[in-house]
Parts: structure tokens; C-alpha cells; sequence
């Protein structure tokens, strides 16, 4: 059968083989390979291959794939003189037993493509006129007006000769939110729900995204405007009323206070506070409690907490001293409000003892240049690199060329022991610094992913060349640097980034409001990115003080910011919500007395109780996936059963034991416990609840307790909303 | 080999229970020129306890009347203290000798400003009484130095005021006057916002200095916390508070026996620099350091190096000559210091710097040797550390000034030398003094011991460690001047070699036993530790240990996840050698022997039969522990014990692996008695082992 089926194409083939067009790997038969998956992770593009053959994942390497097709077996997968008989046709044909099964007909074009090229002796072709260069894809943007609602889209590849072909077919197509817009077998997208995506379009290491936008079709949208307060509300409202999202109103005062005090200090405001707030007939007492409460000191512990995540601060990696040593270093860069720039400025070019100058420390969790480097990318500019240590990004256009460019920045910075325990001496090293390719050993220069400005001048090559990367990474005109930074402190104050996660921007995972990012973005830059700055600006948005309350136009929006979302508060904000209901600090043996959970500097101090059950990183990475936000099964069982609410509640010195030998009348207590616990006073009907429960005969003291101990175990306790 | 490292922990400070020991001391400090009483905690202290220090002051031992709830008598002992009109503002170290032997030293600080103790650290006080702003303590005077502790993770925190424009310092001393606590220093605004802030400062080793100017009259808040909020038994500190001048430098570091060196102090309020003179010329011979005080001054005196090598702080055309000690400063950042060194080829030469290891200097030096064509020979401070046996921990690795060994190459006349620091920094800080000297092969040797009690009849043990400094192979230690009736054994460094897996093997410890025969006496005195080497040139090097002085362990925060393993807190500057008195009769006594040798494998391995032997009174172990020093490829086996546990045996067999040379053994064991356990040590013994080796190279 095998002979019939080679014998008759072959003749087929022999035919029209003298006008056939010329066919080479570069531009015809790589493009197939990756397309029916013979370069796909699970097949021949895995880390080791498949059944002894190894191609480069999704064919980021063409020259290798290239020779692997031609050397590998001793050159046994074409059959030159009988082009049919070769592996590469009769394997994926199934002509011959193929652990990949059936990846095209022997009468498909794909056959009569590389049946062509092994004929015309399996031409590589030339880099500069067979690769290519961009790729467009039409339309600019696809508007679905109602989900169910399909368009087309065409891809076009441009190669370095000037020539186009359409590559629809061979593209490879995803959608960065398939329940939203999906991808149809013919080139076509669908509306699944009303939202906007983005498809990502790949071809031979070239990429083009096309945004995808499906309308709310529900009749009877009539936009309401609502106040406006600054920017960011008029460019969320642009947006919403694109969509025919109506956003939601303000939240009330009490709400605002809590959802405000937890965000900027991770703290519950205090009973007498919101009591003062809402009395204050002030028009101007939002933006003004934010301005105190961004003043206070709780406020600086906070922000040291999170960026003692992100910098990885542990005694783990730094020691006892270093860890302490390196909070203060972040604290007192909190509270100075340093300038971002200046702050991420001064850890990358960090040298000299690690005690003496606490930033070095820096230098001391990832240690190695790779990771230094993944690490300074995926924080400071919301980078992922670390895919491209192996192979071609897969949805970025990072290469692994630039993977170790980059890497190269740091490959001069030498670590060694100091004089006292704990410390170290971060140096340049004067010599044998070299990145080295992991493939040929070639040394790799270091290069910037991206220019950040109109010079273009290489950086240098000496061994102080981080001096540089500082510079670049730091550049008011680095692309990535401050759009990160404003896209993740967003995050912290929404729970979601515009884009999101924080911490991989990509093509491919676009901003759910880029004009909103852009605008951000410039504001930073042109306040001298001034996060202080920033978090002001946003605290006092109207989009920001949203309620969570939904209306029928907004109720299925959760990516542009048209209502508040509920999130679980963090560990420490739960355990610190914990002490200020009950009254009673914690206590870590390890830190003097009343220190708060957001003011411990290492993750070990407590370690395997509450604040690991509820969450809190270890700090073995730069990611804020981290940090777990969930409610888990244990985590419920801890509130209901465990021993930190119930001695909290119980406690001699509690809130509730204060209250009852101080005589404080029903009312007032009551009104404290729901003050202390959800920040709000109770309603009518929770307070008529209370007083009922506090006069049972079972003890005042006790009713107390039990009421305390149900409101800190309500959703309104453990979520910030 | 070491069986049992704990058990010998044990052993290392005092050999004997009655001797006394010194635990604390009330108070720490004194105010020149005001007697004080002092009085000594500790245990063993009752039996006509005298003091001995290099204070000059008399001590004059009082009754303290006991007080209900007291602790009993011979735990505390109390000396009415005159300071003479020529003691100065200092360190001084203070121990307890009694008719049954010397204790530890604590020291005790002289200062010029009046003294106060902490509220929080009175007899009989509550614990976190002013952990908090609202509970601060006030103090209102100053100048003064406040005494206080940290129990842990606590937070001591003062109330003072202050006026607009007022500048005082504020400083703490603790790490330098003996304290465990690595202190950290605050000052808070009467809201508690933090105004300054400082850890380590310059010129004060571990503790921090601020010299603030209050920004309004007020009230203010001047916190002291651990830098780890670490436990620690040393946990006192003194918080000296005024408007006194200090400086962060010295320069030079060190100076020559026998001469008076004009030294700079700079930095802080000494400024651009106060001339002053070190007075070396009536300083002892053995002295390897002295004390450089700032005129006029309330600061404590900074240690100053002393040496009998040419030393010099220009050197002429950049040429340095062997021998000699070149003081010099690393001025600004990115300098590099460069010397020229007139050689033979074949010259042997060692560099050697002191910097950070005299705790005035910040330099992490590398120094590097280049030859006339500018070709690099060799650099020190600038490679990976050794993963010896001392630094397992990754973050409790530490490391010293450099030093460097070169052979001149064939056709070299001249080499350079250069001096750097390792992360290019410079300054006032980086000062240094760079030794150079004829001698390719050497090393110093440290006591682990700083005193020993030896009891009358009875054995006491020391440890003490070897620094190799291109000298790899065997080092016997001797002690010259023994009291009369006294024997001293072991004291064998093996050579260092890398075996057949290319692996090091690391000897740098000797342990010494002083034996007493009964009834025989002496007063306490220093005794000399030598070490001595057959170099490879066949020429013989001697070394004299230096004594730690004192030794304070320091804990790491225990209740943290990872634990820095900390660096015990020594004084080698007190310039002691080894005090040792007699102590009381033993109690009990060990012995071991060898009982024979047995040939295995036609010569290629050897079992050595050992019998041991306790004597005297109370429970003994169930067997002993056997530490065979320095020795690889050796395994301790068949131990077996008689019924009563006073005696048994074991063996010891080498392999074919096992290095060829001259090893010493020990065994020892914990006696119960009715008040504790007495640990017992038998004196050294030596065993050779013959070929069988197969160790591939050594560097010597």
C-alpha cells in the first residue's frame, strides 16, 4: 500500500516538479511543523524530545530544528531520491507507525509542501529574505455586538525580501479569555460573553494581537454620570459606557473608612474613629482622612510588609541581622517617601557590606545572575523572562538570546562572607564574569530587552555594567518600569490589576483599560514616581470608592472596575483585624510585645500557625501569586474552632471583659462590637438582636463573647468590600 | 576525630566546680573619680574572693548585710572600689580569685559621666516595664550613662527633652565592654516617629552612635533594641548620653614597640582630625596591642595595633621593604593602593593585612601580587571561602583579614603588591596595615581556653586553634613555663593534606592536658603556649599562642526559623596568655592506656587496645568518650565497660587511608556527684600511625 500510495503522488509530484515554486524550511516547512504540533510540548518540542527526536519548543529555533531534520538519524528522515519514502512524510501521514498519530493526509498541501522540499533537496532558505519580519492581522479590532456573534480575521506575514503571504491557516490562534471571545477551526472569533479580550496571533516567532470587544446587548441602557473625581473616573467611565456598564455609586462612609484604613495600613480603623468620621459633616473628610492616614506609621509597616514580600526578606536567605537590617532599609524608604525610581535605583547598584548598606541585600536571595535577573524583570517591570532561560518565549517575542543578554547584567556581581556573622560583601568582580550561552558557550553581552531611549548606545561590558541596567530599568522612558509599578499598586487597591496578573505583562495579556494605564502611567512619571503620589490619586477616585453594591448593568463586569469586589483581607491584616475587635495583641515570642503582625519582618516568626494558615507568603518568590487569598476548608475550621479567635474573644484583658467591669451599658457595647469588628455601627435590626442577646440569663459577659466571636467569623469581618 | 563535641564544651572553661565563676557584674560602669561599691554574681565566690584587675583602683571587700529573698552569699561578693588618680576611661577587665582557683573575667567600664541603672534591670524590678512610649522611663539628666538590659525580644525606651538646636550624642556601649547584645539605637519624636536610626557605627564596632541635633524643645524618645532581639546571659548595655567628642577613626592603625606614634583622630566631632600620640614605648614586650584614647574625650579608647617590625606610613617610590608593616588608607572609593617589592626569584614572601580584624577599619581587603610585566601571581580576599568545619552555616561563614603567600617566579626581580578593598570602597574607614615578611611558611595559634583551674591531683583540659598561614604540616604545641609539679601532654596539630578524593582534610586543633600531682602548690600565673614547626627548608618556627582574654558566648534568636551560629565575644586586646591556678583536690581522676597493637592485613591497617581507668568518688558515666585529635580514617569500637563503670576498654583502627603520622587520644566522662556533674578528663596520649597512608599530595 505504502509503495501504491509513495509511487502514484510521486508521479503526481514529478510532474509539476519542474515549475513548482521554490520551497525552503524557513519559509514553507517550519511554519507546518509548528502548526499540526510537531514542535508542541507534548510532542518533539518537549525539554528531551520525543522517541530520539528533539525540536525546538514551538519552533523558536529554526536552525536547530533544521539540522535535527537533517542530521539526527544519520540523515535518515529524507529520502531524496524518492521523496515519498521519507520519514517526514510517511511518519506523520501514518504511512509508517507514529507515536503522534495522523498530523496531515498524504493528499493535504502541507504532503505536497515538503514533498516539494525534500525534492528540491531540502533547502534551508535565506535568514534575511525567508524570515519573518511583522505580522499584521486584519481587522485592527474585532466589535461584536451581542455574544453568539462571530467575525473574521485575517493574519499576513511579511518576510525581509518585502513579500507577503497570508498565514491565516498556519497561525497559531489564542484567546487570552476563552469563555469570552473563542477561537473558531475557521479563522473566525466568537462572542461568548460581553467583555473584551484579546487574541494572540504567533507565526514563526512573530506575534500580532487583536482585540476583541462583544456589547451588552440588553435594550434600555441610558448612561447615568456620576460624579467625576479625577482622572482615572473619567477614563473608567469612557470605557463602561462603551460596554453599557452603569457604574456603581460611592460607597457609604463607614464602609469608605474601612475599605481605606485596610488598604493604605492594613488596619481596621478604631470605634471612636469611624464614630468621628461620620459625624464630620465635612465635604473634603475623604480625601483628608486619606492624607492622615497615608501620614501614620501603620501606613509605613504596611507598605514595608509588602515590599518585604516582593524583595523576598527573609532570615531564610539573609540572615538574622540582614533581615532586620533590610526591613529598616525598606521602612525608612517607605516613610522618606522615596522617589520609586530612586529606591529600585539604589538595590540594583547596591554594593559593599550588607550591614553597612542594607539594600545589598538585595543581591543576597537570588544570589546567581539568572535569577537576579528574573527577578528584577518580574518585579520592577512585570516581566516574565523565565521561560526564555530555555527556549523562545512562548506568548512573548523574549528570546532566549535575550534571556542571557539580559542575564549578563548581573553576571559580574560577587557575593562573599564579611568579617561579622550574617554579613556579606556585594562586589563587581574584576574578572571571569562572562554570561555564557548554555548551547555554544558564546559569551552574551549585555543587551536591554528593549531600548529605552533614542540612544542607542550598547551598555558597557566592564563589570560594572548593573550601572547601566539600573539606568535602563529605572528610565523615565522604559516602557515597562512605571506602567508596572502603577498597574500593581492598582492591584492592591482593586484586587486586580488593568492588567493582570501583575506581574506578567505580555502581548498577549493586555490592559483591560489601556488608555487608563497610559494615563497612570504618565501621572507617575511626570510626579517623579511618587507612590505616595499615586496611591493618593487613586484612594480618591470615584472608581475606587465604588460600592459593592451591583446594579443589572454592572453586575457581570468584574474586569473594568465598575463596583467594588470583596477580598479576603490578608493574614496580617486578619490577624491585626483580630486584635483590634477582641482588644488583645497577639503574642510573637520572637518580637517584643505589641508588635503587630504586619510589623513582623520574616515569615519564619510564627511560623506553621494562623498567618501561615491564612496565606502569608514565605517569601520564596517574587511572585504576589504567593500570597494566597482563598478560603479554604481549614481556614474556616481555624475561625470557627481555633484557639486565636476564641482566646482572643475570652482574653482577661479583652475588649469584652474591659467593657463589662467598666459597667458600659447594652447599647454601647453592642454598638462597640460592631464598631471594633466590621467598623460600622449596627442597624436597627442588629442592634434590637443584640440587645435581646445580651440579656439572656447565660451572663452578660458570655452573650458578649458569643456575639464578638459570630461577627469576626461574618463575611463582613474577614472581607474587605 | 572528636566522639562527644558537647561534652567538651563542657569541659573548656573551668575544669572544676568549686573554682568561681563570674556571671555578672553590679554595675557595669563607674564615673572616674567616684568610689563605688561593686559587687560580683556568680557562684563559688565565698571563700576569701579578692579582686585582680588591670584597674587601677583598690578593692576592698564589704559585708553586704543579706535582705530577705537575697541570693545566697556565695553567689555574690562585694569590693568597696577607689579608682587612683591615674585610671583612665576604659575597658578593664575584672576576675575573682579565690583560694580554689581564678574565675572567668567580666569587664567593667570607666567612664567620665555620671552613672544610672535602669529601672527596668533594679534588683527584684518587673520585666517590660518601658517597652513602650507611654511607659518610657524618664531620664532627666545629662550628660549620663544609663545601665540597662534587654531580656530578649524587648524594647527599652527612655523619655528625655531636648531644646531647638541642642546637639548631644547618643551612644551605646556594649559589644565593646564585653555585653553579648549587638545593640540598635533609636530616636523617636514625642509622637514615636523615628528621627534617626543607627545599627553598627563607625569607629564603635557593633554599637551604634548618633550624634543628634534636636530639631525643637521637647520631649523625645531614645529606644535600645538587640539587632536580633536575641536571648542573650551577657545582656547588659550602656547608653551614654551628652555632649562629649568622639571620633569614627584612627589613623594609623597600629604603631612600633617602644616608640611614641602621632596618630589623627577624625570623624564624628573630632572632625577633620585631632593630632594626638599612642604611647608604645613602655609598652610589654609580649603586648600585641594597645589602647589610643581621643583627648579629652568621654569616648572609650580604640585598639591600637603594636608590632616590632619596621613600620612605616609612606613608603619611598612606592618601594616596599622586607620586612616591614606599611600603614596606610585607602583615601576614596575605587582606590587602589600599589607598592613595588624588590625579590630574587625564589624568594619566599607573606602578606599580611590587618584591618577589620582590629575592629578600626571597614576594609575588606584584597590584596593582590603582580610581577614586573603587570601578570597577576596571586590575589587573597577575593575567592571563595574554605568550607572548613567552622563554617557549615552558610550565613554564620565569616571572614578575616587577608593574607597571601608567594613564591617569586623564575626571571622575577620585582613584584607589585596592591591593596583594595573587595567592593572598591574607601574613606576614613578604610585605613590598614599591610605586613610583609621573608616567610613562605607560618601560622598563629589562638587559645580556646582563656584560663584554666587545675585540680590538685587531677587533669585539666584546653583547646587551642591554629590560623596555617602556608604552613600545612605537623605543629606541636609545649608549654615552657609549667609550675613546679605540673606536666603538660598532647598538644599535636596533624598536617593538613588533600586526600585521594581531592577533598582537604582540616587540622587546626590541639588539645593540651595540664596534670597536677597531689599535694603539689602554686600561685596563679600566666602560662606561655608554644607551637613549633620543622618547615619544609628544614628551618624549626615557633608561634606563642595569644588568649581570647575573655569569652562570652552569643546566641543567635533561638525562636527564629534559621539561626545564625554566632561568634563567641573575645578580647584578645586584654593581651592575655593562659592564667591558671590550682584548684581544689580532684574528686575524681582518669587515665587511659594503650594496651597493645595488633597488625591487620598484612601491615596495611593497625587496632590499638586501650584500657581506662576512673578513680575517686560519685556515679560514673556508663562509659567514656573518646576524642582521637585530628585524625581521619580512624574508628573508635568495641567499647566495653566494667560492671561498676570505672573501667573498661576500646579500640581504635586505622585503614589503609589513614594518614601516617603522630596522633593524640583522650577519653573522658561526666562523674555525678551530690552537688552536679564534674566533668573528668584524662591526660593526653599519643599513638603513632605508620604507613598504610595513601594520601595523594600535600602542600608542604
Amino acid at each position: 500500500m505504502l509503495r501504491l500510495v509513495s509511487s502514484s503522488l510521486l508521479c503526481a509530484f514529478a510532474l509539476g516538479a519542474a515549475e513548482a515554486p521554490k520551497v525552503t524550511f524557513l519559509r514553507d516547512v517550519a511554519p507546518i511543523l509548528n502548526k499540526v504540533g510537531c514542535t508542541s510540548g507534548p510532542c518533539h518540542g518537549a525539554a528531551k524530545g520525543k522517541n530520539g527526536f528533539k525540536l525546538s519548543l514551538r519552533g523558536y529555533d529554526p536552525q536547530f530544528d533544521y539540522e535535527a531534520l537533517l542530521y539526527d538519524l544519520a540523515g535518515r528522515r529524507f529520502n531524496r531520491a524518492d521523496p515519498a519514502r521519507s520519514l517526514m512524510l510517511s511518519k506523520p501521514t501514518q504511512q509508517v507507525a507514529h507515536g503522534g498519530g495522523l498530523r496531515f493526509e498524504a493528499t493535504s498541501d502541507y504532503y505536497k509542501t515538503i514533498f516539494s522540499w525534500i525534492a528540491q533537496g531540502v533547502p534551508y532558505g535565506d535568514a534575511a529574505t525567508d524570515t519573518v519580519k511583522h505580522l499584521d492581522v486584519e481587522p485592527k479590532e474585532a466589535i461584536l455586538k451581542q455574544p453568539g456573534d462571530v467575525a473574521p480575521f485575517h493574519v499576513k506575514a511579511t518576510y525581509g525580501d518585502g513579500t507577503t503571504r497570508d498565514v491565516t491557516r498556519e497561525a497559531n490562534v489564542d484567546s487570552n479569555i476563552p469563555n469570552l471571545a473563542s477561537v473558531e477551526p475557521d479563522a473566525k472569533v466568537k462572542g461568548e460573553r460581553m467583555g473584551e479580550a484579546t487574541l494572540l496571533i504567533r507565526y514563526q516567532g512573530n506575534y500580532a494581537t487583536l482585540p476583541v470587544t462583544v456589547l451588552n446587548p440588553q435594550p434600555g441602557f441610558a448612561w447615568k454620570q456620576l460624579p467625576q473625581h479625577n482622572y482615572i473616573d473619567q477614563l473608567i467611565d469612557a470605557k463602561l459606557q462603551k460596554l453599557k456598564i452603569q457604574p456603581s455609586a460611592v460607597v457609604d462612609d463607614a464602609g469608605f473608612l474601612r475599605r481605606a484604613s485596610l488598604d493604605l495600613t492594613g488596619q481596621l480603623p478604631g470605634p471612636e474613629e469611624i464614630r468621628g468620621f461620620i459625624a464630620d459633616p465635612s465635604k473634603t473628610k475623604r480625601a483628608k482622612v486619606i492624607d492622615k492616614l497615608i501620614a501614620s506609621s501603620a501606613y509605613v509597616d504596611h507598605w514595608t510588609l509588602k515590599w518585604g514580600d516582593l524583595l523576598q526578606n527573609s532570615t531564610k536567605y539573609l540572615g538574622e541581622k540582614g533581615a532586620y537590617e533590610f526591613r529598616e532599609w525598606i521602612r525608612d524608604s517607605v516613610a522618606s517617601r522615596k522617589p520609586y525610581d530612586k529606591m529600585v535605583h539604589e538595590l540594583l547598584t547596591s554594593y559593599g557590606s550588607t550591614d553597612e548598606n542594607p539594600a545589598a541585600n538585595f543581591y543576597r536571595v537570588t544570589r546567581d545572575p539568572k535569577p537576579t535577573m528574573e527577578k528584577t524583570t518580574q518585579v520592577f517591570l512585570g516581566v516574565r523572562m523565565v521561560c526564555a532561560q530555555c527556549h523562545d518565549h512562548p506568548f512573548e517575542r523574549w528570546t532566549q538570546n535575550q534571556y542571557y543578554e539580559m542575564a549578563s547584567f548581573f553576571s559580574a556581581v560577587g557575593i562573599r562572607p564579611g568579617y561579622e556573622v550574617g554579613e556579606e560583601i556585594v562586589y563587581d568582580q574584576r574578572a571571569d564574569y562572562d554570561m555564557k550561552h548554555p548551547k555554544d558557550g558564546r559569551v552574551m553581552k549585555p543587551k536591554f530587552l528593549v531600548p529605552a531611549s533614542l540612544d542607542t548606545t550598547p551598555p558597557p561590558t566592564d563589570q560594572r555594567r548593573r550601572l547601566a541596567y539600573a539606568d535602563w530599568v529605572t528610565s523615565k522612558t522604559n516602557p515597562f518600569f512605571a506602567k508596572s509599578t502603577v498597574n500593581r499598586v492598582w492591584s492592591y487597591f482593586f484586587g486586580r490589576g488593568i492588567i493582570d496578573p501583575v506581574d506578567d505583562i505580555r502581548a498577549s495579556n493586555p490592559p483591560s483599560n489601556p488608555a487608563l494605564l497610559d494615563a497612570l502611567t504618565k501621572d507617575f512619571i511626570d510626579h517623579n514616581f511618587d507612590i505616595v503620589y499615586l496611591m493618593r490619586t487613586i484612594a480618591n477616585s470615584r472608581t475606587y470608592q465604588a460600592g459593592i453594591v451591583t446594579n443589572e448593568w454592572n453586575a457581570k463586569d468584574i474586569d473594568n472596575f465598575s463596583h467594588a469586589i470583596p477580598r479576603r483581607l490578608s493574614a496580617e491584616e486578619l490577624m491585626d483585624a483580630l486584635a483590634q475587635a477582641t482588644g488583645v495583641r497577639p503574642v510573637f515570642p520572637e518580637a517584643p510585645p505589641e508588635t503587630r503582625a504586619e510589623q513582623l519582618n520574616d515569615p519564619h516568626i510564627g511560623k506553621d500557625g494562623f498567618l501561615d494558615l491564612f496565606g502569608r507568603p514565605q517569601r520564596e518568590s517574587a511572585c504576589e501569586c504567593e500570597r494566597r487569598s482563598d478560603l479554604s476548608l481549614p481556614q474556616a475550621l481555624n475561625l470557627v474552632n481555633g484557639k486565636t479567635i476564641s482566646d482572643a474573644v475570652a482574653d482577661s484583658s479583652a475588649r469584652i471583659a474591659k467593657a463589662v467591669l467598666s459597667g458600659r451599658a447594652d447599647r454601647d457595647l453592642v454598638e462597640d462590637l460592631y464598631l471594633a469588628s466590621l467598623s460600622r455601627p449596627p442597624n436597627a435590626a442588629e442592634l434590637d438582636k443584640g440587645l435581646q442577646y445580651l440579656k439572656s440569663d447565660a451572663g452578660r459577659a458570655a452573650r458578649a463573647q458569643d456575639l464578638l466571636w459570630a461577627l469576626v467569623n461574618s463575611k463582613a469581618f474577614l472581607y474587605n468590600f | 576525630m572528636k566522639i562527644s563535641a558537647a561534652f567538651l564544651i563542657l569541659l573548656a572553661p573551668a575544669a572544676w566546680a568549686a573554682a568561681p565563676v563570674l556571671t555578672e557584674l553590679q554595675p557595669r560602669g563607674a564615673e572616674l573619680g567616684r568610689p563605688f561599691t561593686l559587687t560580683v554574681v556568680g557562684q563559688y565566690l565565698g571563700d576569701g574572693a579578692r579582686v585582680t584587675s588591670t584597674l587601677p583602683a583598690a578593692f576592698t571587700p564589704v559585708v553586704v548585710p543579706p535582705k530577705p529573698g537575697m541570693m545566697q552569699m556565695d553567689r555574690t561578693a562585694a569590693f568597696l572600689v577607689e579608682l587612683k588618680a591615674d585610671a583612665k576611661p576604659g575597658v578593664y577587665p575584672i576576675r575573682i580569685e579565690t583560694a580554689v582557683g581564678i574565675s572567668n573575667v567580666l569587664l567593667l567600664t570607666v567612664g567620665t559621666f555620671p552613672e544610672v541603672v535602669e529601672e527596668e534591670s533594679q534588683p527584684y524590678s518587673k520585666p517590660n516595664r518601658n517597652d513602650s512610649i507611654e511607659t518610657a522611663e524618664a531620664v532627666r539628666a545629662a550628660p549620663v550613662t544609663l545601665n540597662g538590659t534587654l531580656r530578649g525580644a524587648e524594647r527599652d525606651i527612655f523619655r528625655i527633652s531636648g531644646k531647638a538646636g541642642e546637639r548631644r550624642v547618643f551612644e551605646v556601649e556594649a559589644r565593646r565592654c564585653g555585653s553579648a547584645v549587638d545593640p540598635v539605637l533609636r530616636i523617636l519624636d514625642g509622637s514615636g516617629k523615628q528621627l534617626a536610626r543607627a545599627d553598627d557605627s563607625p569607629g564603635a564596632g557593633l554599637d551604634p552612635r548618633i550624634d543628634f541635633t534636636f530639631p525643637a524643645e521637647g520631649f523625645y524618645y531614645v529606644e535600645v533594641t538587640d539587632a536580633r532581639f536575641s536571648t542573650q546571659a551577657q545582656n547588659f548595655y550602656r547608653l551614654k548620653m551628652g555632649a562629649y567628642t568622639y571620633a569614627e577613626s584612627i589613623f594609623p592603625l597600629g604603631g612600633p614597640r617602644g616608640k611614641q606614634v602621632s596618630v589623627t583622630f577624625s570623624g564624628g566631632r573630632a572632625g577633620a582630625g585631632v593630632a594626638s600620640t599612642v604611647d608604645l614605648s613602655k609598652i610589654d614586650p609580649r603586648a600585641a596591642f594597645a589602647l589610643a584614647s581621643l583627648p579629652d574625650s568621654g569616648a572609650l579608647p580604640m585598639v591600637f595595633a603594636v608590632s616590632d617590625l619596621p613600620e612605616m606610613t609612606k613608603s619611598k617610590d612606592g618601594v616596599l621593604p622586607v620586612p616591614s608593616v606599611m600603614n596606610a588608607r585607602l583615601d576614596s572609593p575605587k582606590e587602589v593602593d600599589r607598592y613595588q617589592v624588590k625579590v630574587e626569584p625564589g624568594d619566599k614572601l607573606l602578606f599580611e593585612l590587618q584591618a577589620r580584624d582590629l575592629g578600626t577599619s571597614r576594609l575588606e581587603g584584597v590584596i593582590t601580587v603582580y610581577d614586573a610585566a603587570g601578570k597577576k601571581l596571586d590575589s587573597a580576599g577575593d575567592k571563595p571561602l574554605p568550607e572548613d568545619v567552622f563554617a557549615v552555616q552558610g550565613t554564620s561563614r565569616t571572614s578575616n583579614d587577608p593574607f597571601l603567600n608567594v613564591t617569586v617566579p623564575a626571571g622575577v626581580h620585582q613584584i607589585a603588591v596592591t591593596v583594595e578593598d573587595l567592593a572598591l570602597r574607601g574613606g576614613p574607614l578604610y585605613g590598614y596595615r599591610l605586613i610583609t615578611r621573608r616567610q613562605a611558611e607560618d601560622f598563629t595559634l589562638s587559645l580556646g581556653s582563656p584560663y584554666l583551674n587545675v585540680p590538685a591531683g587531677g587533669t585539666a583540659m584546653m583547646v587551642i586553634g591554629a590560623d596555617r598561614r602556608g604552613w600545612d604540616g605537623p605543629i606541636q604545641l609545649t608549654v615552657p613555663n609549667l609550675p613546679k609539679g605540673v606536666t603538660v601532654e598532647g598538644g599535636m596539630i596533624p598536617r593538613e593534606f588533600i586526600d585521594a578524593n581531592n577533598t582537604r582534610s582540616f587540622n587546626r586543633r590541639a588539645v593540651m592536658t595540664l596534670t597536677a600531682a597531689t599535694g603539689v602548690e602554686f600561685a596563679p600565673q600566666d602560662l606561655e603556649v608554644w607551637g613549633e614547626a620543622k618547615l619544609s627548608d628544614g628551618t624549626v618556627l615557633k608561634r606563642r599562642a595569644r588568649g581570647p582574654g575573655l569569652l562570652v558566648d552569643v546566641n543567635g534568636a533561638t525562636a527564629q526559623g534559621v539561626v545564625d551560629r554566632q561568634r563567641s565575644l573575645t578580647a584578645p586586646w586584654l593581651d592575655m596568655e593562659l592564667p591558671v591556678a590550682l584548684a581544689e583536690i580532684a574528686q575524681a581522676t582518669l587515665e587511659v592506656h594503650e594496651s597493645g597493637v595488633k597488625v591487620m592485613e598484612e601491615g596495611v591497617r593497625h587496632e590499638y587496645s586501650y584500657t581506662w581507668k576512673l578513680r575517686g568518688k560519685g556515679m560514673p558515666p556508663k562509659n567514656v568518650e573518646v576524642d582521637v585529635v585530628g585524625v581521619r580514617d580512624v574508628r573508635v569500637i568495641d567499647f566495653k565497660s566494667a560492671d561498676d563503670h570505672m573501667s573498661g576498654t576500646f579500640a581504635a583502627t586505622t585503614t589503609k587511608a589513614t594518614d601516617a603520622g603522630h596522633y593524640n587520644l583522650y577519653v573522658s566522662g561526666k562523674v555525678k556527684m551530690d552537688d552536679g556533674d564534674v566533668a573528668v578528663v584524662s591526660p593526653v596520649i599519643s599513638f603513632d600511625v605508620t604507613g598504610g597512608t595513601t594520601s595523594v599530595a600535600s602542600s608542604q
